[in-house]
């Protein structure tokens, strides 16, 4: 058999165990080396499998890390915005996003008004730092309730946007409000963005909340005045905001 | 190890932002000094300047150099999707909001409605200048041009009372250009200092595929939010 239809075969057999959750969404698959020793062939045949499986979306490979799993039994035709990824892909750029940190916390007297919810309850925050070609573009900073998300300790947020993660827990964003406005930036935050002291940025707070009214995520970004463009622009017609991009 | 990166300002500013809620402070009231408050939260006072720094460039306190920190105004809320219609704009009419014709134009927003129009000239091009103002505060200048032969798709643009579904916009959000508004006329008409920013909002009108009018505005970013809501299908 050529290698090219073998590399074929193999993916298909990959594919039937995805799809029988053998794979499971959100999980790694085996290693190289484990697949080439299970199917009998070499590792090359076994990344031009993973290849075919990446092309097709099911899979996403991420350096250093190995390649999971990250197609969804959940229908997401319902989607028709395009992605911030997508949005930069189509310029030309590479996504990539860098988690600066996380914690399980209380909400405090801030979170509790926005997720109107007692100050003791707990919220998780991620910090991200966006980045295309290696670019910085932002950074933002999310909360969302602890309890919404299983086992959000343990998920990785290099590897899975915020939107999988919450579309896989069933959580429908229904509204989002985005509150525009500018500041500038200091400190650890100039230098991971790459700017001078002071420099100033486009400041987006970002609520978004189902059709029940519970908010299921809040964002504060920075955005470098280069890339303001694919958070902020837009079409207006009929009254109606319709963004270029979502952010989540 | 993960490396460690020191986002302890943020953890400041949001303490800042409770004491201020939480002890009632006005408009114009004086925060705790940097000695009492570093005190307070048991942080050094490099620590504790970045908290206030994000808290003055966001437009929450202002600084009077030798004197202290103090609480601004609450931010002006307005919708993004009536910039260029501000008395259709329900979160404005809010708020004592009013505006007054201008002469001054900035040379760069001179620059890009030609370019836009071009090769009309702006002779053929209605033109409207305003300065914008809640409560007596400055939050921004508004520069409307219009072809003239469109009237009719959009009357009386800016005051159109009914906006036709025949029309769209094209908005987009930049930061201002740091070094003309650093220019001398402007900080003087809208009253800011080096903590404020600015943001070019651009609105351009279109009908199929023309621009038929432009509203160029400049907003005081740290005196503005602009607000805007998107539902999802």
């Amino acid at each position: 058999m050529k290698n090219e239809e073998c590399a074929l075969q193999i993916a298909n057999t990959i594919k039937e165990k995805i799809h029988d959750k053998t794979y499971n969404y959100g999980t790694p698959l085996p290693s190289e080396r484990e697949f080439a020793e299970l199917f009998h062939v070499s590792r090359n045949i076994i990344r031009a499998a993973i290849e075919h499986l990446e092309e097709e979306k099911l899979v996403k490979r991420i350096r250093g890390k190995g390649t999971f799993v990250t197609k969804t039994n959940i229908d997401d035709s319902s989607i028709h915005f395009k992605g911030m990824t997508e949005l930069l892909h189509e310029a030309g750029y590479t996504p990539s996003s860098k988690v600066l940190k996380t914690q399980t916390r209380e909400a405090g007297y801030k979170f509790s008004k926005i997720f109107h919810v007692p100050e003791e309850e707990k919220i998780f925050q991620i910090i991200r730092l966006r980045k295309g070609n290696d670019q910085p573009i932002s950074i933002e900073n999310t909360y969302l309730p602890f309890n919404s998300v299983k086992g959000i300790e343990s998920i990785d947020f290099q590897v899975y946007s915020l939107y999988d993660v919450l579309t896989i827990n069933k959580i429908k964003i229904h509204d989002i409000q985005h509150i525009f406005s500018a500041s500038k930036v200091y400190n650890t935050f100039s230098k991971l963005l790459a700017c001078s002291e002071g420099n100033r940025v486009i400041s987006i707070q970002i609520t978004s909340s189902t059709i029940e009214g519970t908010i299921a995520e809040y964002t504060e970004v920075m955005v470098v005045p280069e890339f303001a463009k694919y958070y902020t622009d837009g079409v207006i017609r009929n009254g109606e905001f319709h963004l270029s991009s979502q952010i989540i | 190890m993960p490396k460690i990166y020191n986002l302890l300002a943020l953890d400041i500013a949001e303490y800042l932002e409770q004491y201020i809620e939480q002890h009632q402070l006005k408009p114009g009231d004086k925060l705790p000094s940097e000695r009492e408050l570093s005190v307070l939260l048991n942080v050094t006072r490099v620590t504790l300047r970045n908290g206030l720094e994000i808290l003055a460039s966001q437009g929450t306190i202002f600084r009077i150099h030798g004197s202290g920190y103090y609480l601004c105004p609450p931010k002006v809320n307005r919708e993004l999707i009536h910039y260029c219609f501000p008395y259709k704009d329900s979160l404005l009419q809010k708020q004592k909001y009013h505006l007054l014709p201008l002469e001054y134009i900035p040379e760069p927003i001179q620059n890009i409605a030609e370019s836009v129009f071009a090769p009309v000239s702006m002779d053929l091009i209605k033109r409207h200048r305003f300065i914008e103002f809640v409560d007596n505060t400055p939050i921004g200048l508004m520069y409307t041009f219009q072809n003239r032969n469109t009237e009719n798709l959009l009357p009386d643009f800016p005051n159109t009372k009914e906006i036709p579904n025949s029309v769209y916009f094209s908005q987009t959000i930049r930061v201002f250009d740091e070094s003309i508004a650093a220019n001398e006329s402007l900080k003087e008409l809208l009253k800011i200092s080096a903590d404020d920013s600015l943001l070019l909002i651009s609105t351009f009108i279109c009908h199929h595929n023309d621009v038929i009018a432009l509203c160029l505005s400049i907003s005081v970013g740290t005196r503005v939010n602009l607000v805007s809501n998107v539902k999802l299908p």
